[in-house]
């Protein structure tokens, strides 16, 4: 049995981010019933200009991140404010095809602009650490699940207890009865969407760092994120954050075996999985009663 | 008209949103091309020239040439063909192929056996490409070598899977990754390793290209601790990374097989986690990227051996400094690393063969039947002449450089040498042929 104590600390900390785009993915659609697939996709360019900007235009690193976390939160604001209003009476599916659209353009638009190279984008953090056996634990993978779990614990108290919070929970269900209370719908959507794409620029940074700064890989990581989020049947942010800690811990821990290893990249689809065929049959449970 | 509709309150701010959305784009467009290594050539290196080197544009008949080339999440070559392109280019800028310029198809495919034999006969048999130059897949040489074979192609490119280096008329001017991963598993046994791990891409032949470094290992005498194969794009490179070095032990030998992008992923994790000083690293031929030395940091000085099937990248020979130039006027996204300079290679060869031919003999039958007798091909990217030749199998490429970071840039650490011979590699009776045939000694 290989000692999967290293593999823990590594898949805490690859959770945390997991968990982290899972509720970032949660806010948005309880404000505005979108499921934000471009949520990689905007973290993933975010993070690219900021390396851009360090290599190229030789900018302070702190001006980088702070320009790449920007961007996401602005990038998915606009695409918010164009796209929302017209699909706010279309079916979810409809609202999360439209996302996967930009997603695709945001792909093809890094391709052509970042695509051949290796690219690479330490955070300073990741300098600072200490030894926990024979892992070295860093200060980035700390922040990753650190940020995961403030950032649950705080949108949750934000969506509980302050007006623009209940303001965005009752959008998702009742737009209209919601504006028709004299609540600026536009404006607590806008609040949504760009609280959203401000943690979508977070992760990606995180991101970079702990997964790799790779075009591909980062944008498609939000299927992991989706899962804890569907885990967390798009409503409760403490159950997308246990998810996707979940995740992460049982993916990494499958890495030293060598009979499953080659499969635990599919982690994330079979929590998925397992989650839905559980509320199916708990709530075919629940007509029956 | 629901999007003018329910966007009335919104529609005023829409210009400004969309100047924002365009500025950022083009922030994005003008950072996005910078980061690769400019070395200065050598002012006292003698000079190639591309093509005829007349500065006249080439305006007669297009002669058309193909390549076929991966291009998916994980796997991207687009940079060989790209550079192949780029020559081209130049050629075309300075008299073509004796006043005809270059045409070149470039065919993207993603490891889907039916699509890449179809666009293998599209070439082929609908566009009448006159050869096959650069092609880079992973499945290419497998499914279409037979199709080459009838078709009587003789196919230059830049190999991947084993049997672009097994067949009859594929030829590549890199040795691919299985010979690569089997020089850098030496350079470790050099280096004195106490055991050898392997890992690679989860690709059509992953398994072969890795399994080399065993091969060494068991001629060595010691132990050989597994052979990895990963899921590409990695998404928990951490991970994977610690599963390497225990899997070594300490003092052991990892050697990796990946694109740039992936296998920096891994040794970045690998210096995150003070995992670099417990085993020796190495990699095969595709970590010899401008972008990737640039992106590890000064832990990495010294202690990764990059076996380099073509040389230095900013090494000082004609015709590298030639490949320096056309990237930066051609080609300036393109990273200057060995993939650049196996599709520079490739064109080089096709072109000068194309120039030495009599005008009445530019056919495909012709053009292929003069690609066999190439031999002696000199260029100082490769250790010795490149050659085609009438064998039964191709590894015109079988000696190479170790090269190793330095301050962000690579130096060579061992000159040429010869990639170990062994059952089932074919290496003996190529260099056997080579002598007999004279196909890269100058004679």
């Amino acid at each position: 049995m290989p000692d999967l104590r290293p593999y823990l600390v590594l898949g805490l900390a690859l959770g945390g981010v997991f968990a982290l785009s899972g509720v970032g993915m949660v806010v948005l659609y309880r404000a505005t019933g979108v499921l934000n697939l471009a949520y990689g996709a905007v973290g993933a360019i975010g993070a690219l200009i900021a390396w851009s900007l360090i290599n190229t235009l030789l900018l302070p690193e702190w001006v980088a991140y702070l320009v790449a976390i920007l961007f996401g939160g602005v990038v998915t604001l606009v695409y918010g404010t164009l796209f929302g209003p017209p699909l706010a009476q279309r079916e979810p599916l409809v609202k999360a095809v439209g996302t996967l659209g930009f997603a695709l353009i945001l792909l093809g638009t890094m391709s052509w602009v970042w695509s051949y190279q290796a690219h690479s984008l330490i955070l300073p953090t990741t300098q600072v650490g200490f030894q926990m056996g024979q892992v070295r634990v860093n200060l980035t993978q700390m922040i990753g699940l650190g940020l995961g779990i403030a950032i649950t614990a705080a949108t949750a108290a934000f969506l509980r207890f302050t007006r623009l919070g209940v303001a965005m929970r009752s959008l998702a269900n009742h737009r209209e009865t919601t504006a028709m209370l004299g609540v600026p719908v536009r404006r607590v959507e806008a609040a949504a969407w760009l609280t959203s794409g401000l943690l979508s620029g977070a992760t990606g940074l995180l991101l970079s760092t702990l997964v790799g700064l790779d075009i591909v890989g980062l944008t498609f990581l939000v299927i992991a994120a989706l899962s804890a989020a569907l885990i967390g049947r798009l409503q409760s942010l403490w159950a997308t954050m246990v998810a996707g800690l979940a995740i992460g811990v049982v993916q990494a821990c499958l890495t030293p075996f060598d009979a499953i290893s080659p499969y635990r990249t599919m982690t994330p689809f079979l929590f998925a999985i397992a989650a839905l065929l559980w509320f199916g049959i708990a709530g075919r449970g629940l007509s029956r009663a | 008209m629901r999007l003018r509709n329910g966007t009335t309150h919104g529609r005023a701010r829409t210009p400004a949103v969309l100047a924002a959305l365009f500025g950022c784009l083009t922030l994005v467009a003008a950072c996005g091309g910078g980061g690769t290594a400019t070395n200065t050539p050598s002012a006292n290196a003698p000079s190639a020239k591309c093509g005829l080197g007349n500065g006249q544009k080439a305006t007669g008949t297009p002669l058309t040439l193909g390549a076929i080339v991966t291009k998916q999440p994980g796997t991207d070559f687009t940079g060989i063909t790209g550079m192949a392109q780029a020559y081209f280019s130049c050629v075309n800028d300075n008299g073509g192929i004796n006043g005809r310029p270059i045409k070149y198809l470039v065919e993207s495919e993603q490891t889907n056996p039916q699509q890449v034999a179809a666009l293998a006969t599209k070439l082929v048999d609908d566009d009448k490409v006159l050869a096959l130059v650069g092609s880079t897949s992973l499945i290419d040489c497998t499914v279409n070598h037979q199709f080459y074979e009838q078709k009587g192609f003789n196919v230059i490119a830049a190999g991947v899977p084993f049997d672009c280096f097994s067949t009859p008329n594929i030829s590549a001017v890199n040795m691919g990754p299985y010979y690569s991963t089997t020089g850098a598993a030496q350079y470790l046994v050099r280096q004195g390793v106490k055991s050898m791990v392997a890992a690679g891409a989860n690709v059509p032949g992953g398994d072969h290209d890795i399994s080399g470094a065993a091969s060494i290992a068991k001629i060595a005498g010691i132990p050989s601790k597994g052979a990895y194969l990963e899921n590409v794009p990695i998404s928990d490179a951490s991970g994977i990374a610690l599963k390497l070095v225990n899997a070594a032990g300490d003092g052991g030998g990892v050697v990796i097989n990946f694109t740039p992008p992936e296998g920096l992923k891994i040794l970045q994790a690998a210096e995150q986690q003070g995992l670099i000083d417990r085993v020796k690293w190495a990699w095969s031929t595709p970590g010899n990227d401008a972008s990737v030395v640039q992106a590890l940091g000064p832990g990495w000085n010294g202690k990764l051996g990059v076996n380099a099937e073509l040389n230095l990248v900013d090494s000082t020979g004609p015709d590298n400094v030639l490949y320096q130039k056309v990237t930066k006027q051609y080609a300036p996204s393109i990273p200057l690393g060995s993939f650049g300079q196996m599709g520079f290679t490739a064109a080089n060869v096709i072109v000068h063969t194309l120039l030495a031919m009599p005008a009445d003999q530019l056919t495909a039958a012709g053009i292929n039947a003069a690609i066999r007798k190439i031999k002696d091909f000199k260029t100082d990217i490769l250790c010795k002449p490149w050659y085609f030749g009438d064998l039964p199998y191709h590894v015109g490429n079988n000696a190479d450089r170790t090269v190793v970071p330095q301050n962000r840039a690579f130096i060579q650490k061992e000159g040429c040498f010869d990639i170990a011979a062994f059952p089932g590699n074919n290496l003996d009776a190529i260099r056997q042929a080579e002598k007999t045939q004279n196909l890269n000694t100058g004679g």
